[in-house]
């Protein structure tokens, strides 16, 4: 008895605050959105910048296979007299290429009705993973309009593209952000290297197409 | 009852319970557990509500696509991808401080260890403890307190050591073999891997650009490795719980190599849900699991074969629009084959026909007398079969490479310029370099030259997971080791029979390629009849 009495008696006198507690709440009006977080700032982050030059470059004939399914042939596939915004990607890539594809994605948002006058590549680097059907699951990832053609094909062909952009890494793990905008074919390239803002991407191209 | 009364009462519990009361206190951390999984795992907060973040440039993340493994990664040591490092995150690595290392990341300058409370802070606001910002590719998050305490107990589950692996002495690992696989092929494989286990034991690891991750990480050196042979009996409905008998009585770190033949599900169910890496087993008939993490494939056998079969028959139809599928009933692998074409060509109006020969019954050639001049015939034969062929049938015919077993299939003239072999491996001439080299190697270690499939792929297998252990430096960590065979296997030029083995996240199958050849018609040797596809 003499143990345990402490023991009661805590529990006795704090079950009795408890039940103030309780009431108190009760009474109390409810909380909305209690997070206890401080602000945070939603702002953009600074990009780490891009560096921007031109480029001046000869693709090889190469047969790639569209999202679609559809045999196509470079550089007739972009060379229809659209501008054109390529970049390199794959599609179980987690770090860099959903932040290059969000970036699209936008940069297509904000165009609105505009973006039928743009030529969007994707290619693959992975292309014996990213089969047509793979690309267009990660396409409609991203609601990617009809202007935004991806394309795979052979490994040959990947590496051949990629080489003719000047953008081979080697292996996908090595791949770096980069991006390329042409106003008309036969005008040299503007090549992006590093992350590019929906902002920036949009400033770029505005710039391309006014100098048209 | 609104959510402050919730957390009140909840409080009130904890506090009850203080004293003789004490269990409710633990199960307030293995909530805090299971709430820190789901975060970190899935983007999904405790209300099933997803995770919000946000991008630099603006750009919005929400539920899975904002969970932080697809980073850190499912050890939370992260990774690189082109020049952007992906710091380890493990409650060893942020509770430490890290030393100053090479590097384009922030933290290549070192930073002091994070306190309890500066996660949330590195969360929120994207500052480590040092006051510096967090990488551009750093997402910000809107995270509560009790969130940040629920993700630091996941993080503290990730730094523990993996069970059953002791942290001196041997390295236990194991190969599997089913019942169906012949005694010459089991000791061909088992050969090579003892052999590459040898070589493992025999050499001094070089340091290998070792880094020291954080003060409070222990790193190994490296451990003898030692391999043990879990033959599988009886019926596969027996199988899973043998492995898991097996597992009990020696615990291993990880599975290589081994082989099995149309049979292989238990297995690959076995090794996910032991969370045992088992790398590249030689199988007919692998198991095509889109969620699994564990079970990792050199090539995808007949599912690659029937992939190339559909493709061709997608693009030059028979006349007749019909198919006809030969199998043995009672032969796994080719039933698995003959249901994948099924399925494949199943949306393509293809009248289909399957012809089963019984099982324990010769094969008798007049099987084929209803096929049709115009159809195109598939047959999933093994050799003892092939050779039984008489007059030829059907406008084209296709075998499978995997069941005719070796390259020199016993195929009658007559039918040589009808047939196309579905051919998951590289051309042999295409191949000849790698194959000398393993002859040498083979020699060297006074292996015959008993089986050259089985034991191409159990050299690769072996050399893989040596390579991914080296990449690895030193921690031994199961996920880990998976999480290194997808970044770095396509790095390595062993590639065995294939043209070329790659992984990815979430990519289970290193070789996704095939061709389909032809036979000279006067020499029966293998030619391409097409580009290299992946189908």
């Amino acid at each position: 008895m003499e143990t345990i009495l402490p023991h009661i008696r805590t529990f006795v006198q704090r079950a009795a605050a408890c039940a103030a507690l309780l009431l108190a709440s009760a009474l109390a009006p409810a909380q909305a959105g209690e997070e206890q977080h401080h602000h945070h700032h939603h702002h953009a982050e600074a990009a780490p910048g891009y560096a921007r030059q031109l480029a001046n470059l000869q693709l090889q004939p190469t047969p790639v296979v569209r999202a679609d399914g559809a045999k196509a042939l470079f550089p007739q596939e972009i060379d229809d007299g659209r501008p054109v915004v390529l970049n390199f990607i794959y599609t179980s890539c987690t770090a860099i290429c959903p932040i290059l594809s969000q970036s699209f994605a936008e940069f297509q948002r904000r165009l609105g009705a505009e973006r039928e006058r743009v030529h969007m590549v994707s290619i693959s680097i992975d292309p014996e993973q990213d089969t047509p059907r793979r690309l267009a699951d990660y396409a409609s990832r991203f609601e990617a309009g009809r202007q935004w053609d991806f394309y795979t094909g052979s490994v040959a062909a990947s590496v051949s593209l990629q080489k003719g952009f000047q953008a081979y890494f080697g292996d996908k793990m090595h791949h770096r952000p980069v991006t390329f905008l042409r106003a008309a074919p036969g005008r040299p390239w503007v090549r992006l290297d590093g992350f590019t803002s929906p902002d920036e991407l949009l400033a770029e191209y505005r710039r391309l197409v006014a100098q048209h | 009852m609104s959510k402050g009364l919730r957390a009140l009462l909840g409080a009130v519990v904890l506090w009850l319970a203080q004293g003789p009361f004490a269990h409710a206190a633990d199960d307030a951390s293995a909530g805090d557990l299971a709430r820190g999984r789901a975060l970190y795992l899935e983007g999904r907060r405790a209300d099933g509500a997803p995770l919000q973040a946000w991008r630099a440039g603006g750009l919005r993340l929400a539920g899975a696509e904002a969970a932080c493994v697809n980073c850190h990664r499912r050890s939370g040591l992260g990774g690189a991808e082109g020049r952007s490092y992906i710091p380890p995150i493990t409650a060893n690595a942020l509770l430490n401080a890290m030393p100053p290392g090479k590097g384009p990341s922030a933290i290549g300058a070192g930073r002091p260890a994070y306190g309890e409370d500066g996660l949330a802070l590195a969360l929120r606001a994207g500052l480590d403890p040092g006051g510096r910002r967090l990488d551009y590719l750093m997402p910000r998050y809107e995270l509560r307190d009790d969130e940040a305490k629920a993700l630091l107990a996941y993080l503290r589950s990730l730094s523990e050591a993996p069970a059953g692996v002791a942290e001196e002495g041997e390295l236990h690992f194991a190969t599997v073999l089913t019942p169906e696989v012949a005694p010459a092929r089991r000791e061909a494989m088992l050969g090579v891997l003892q052999a590459c286990f040898d070589e493992h034991n025999a050499g001094p690891a070089p340091e290998r650009g070792r880094k020291r991750l954080a003060e409070g990480m222990r790193l190994r050196e490296q451990q003898p490795w030692r391999l043990h042979v879990w033959t599988l009996e009886g019926p596969e409905e027996g199988w899973q719980a043998q492995l898991v008998a097996q597992a009990r009585q020696q615990p291993v770190f990880a599975v290589v190599g081994g082989a099995g033949a149309g049979r292989w599900k238990p297995v690959h169910a076995f090794c996910e849900q032991a969370a045992l890496p088992c790398l590249f087993p030689q199988v007919e008939a692998p198991v095509a699991d889109a969620a699994g993490f564990y079970p990792l494939y050199l090539g995808k056998g007949v599912l690659l074969e029937a992939g190339l079969i559909a493709a061709q028959l997608a693009r030059q139809p028979p006349a007749s629009h019909r198919l006809v599928q030969v199998l043995r009933a009672d032969d796994a692998a080719a039933t698995v084959a003959a249901d994948a074409l099924a399925d494949a060509l199943g949306p393509r109006g293809f009248t289909q026909e399957r012809l089963a020969i019984a099982a324990g019954t010769a094969f008798d050639p007049g099987l084929l007398a209803g096929v049709g001049s115009d159809d195109a015939l598939v047959l999933w034969l093994r050799p003892a079969d092939l050779q039984r062929l008489a007059a030829p049938a059907g406008a084209q015919a296709f075998l499978s490479a995997t069941l005719a077993e070796r390259d020199a299939v016993p195929l009658a003239p007559a039918w040589r310029e009808r047939t196309l072999m579905a051919y998951p491996f590289e051309l042999p001439a295409q191949r000849a370099a790698r194959m000398t080299a393993l002859h040498d190697w083979l020699r060297a270690r006074g292996q015959p030259l008993a089986d050259e499939r089985a034991q191409a792929d159990a050299h690769v297998a072996c050399s893989a997971l040596r390579a991914a252990m080296d990449d690895a430096a030193g921690h031994v960590g199961r996920d880990y080791l998976v999480e290194r065979l997808e970044a770095n296997l396509e790095r390595g030029t062993a590639s065995g029979l294939y043209p070329r083995l790659a992984l990815g996240i979430g990519q289970r199958f290193a070789s996704k390629a095939g061709y389909l050849v032809r036979f000279d018609a006067a020499t029966g040797a293998l030619v391409a009849a097409g580009e290299r596809e992946a189908p």
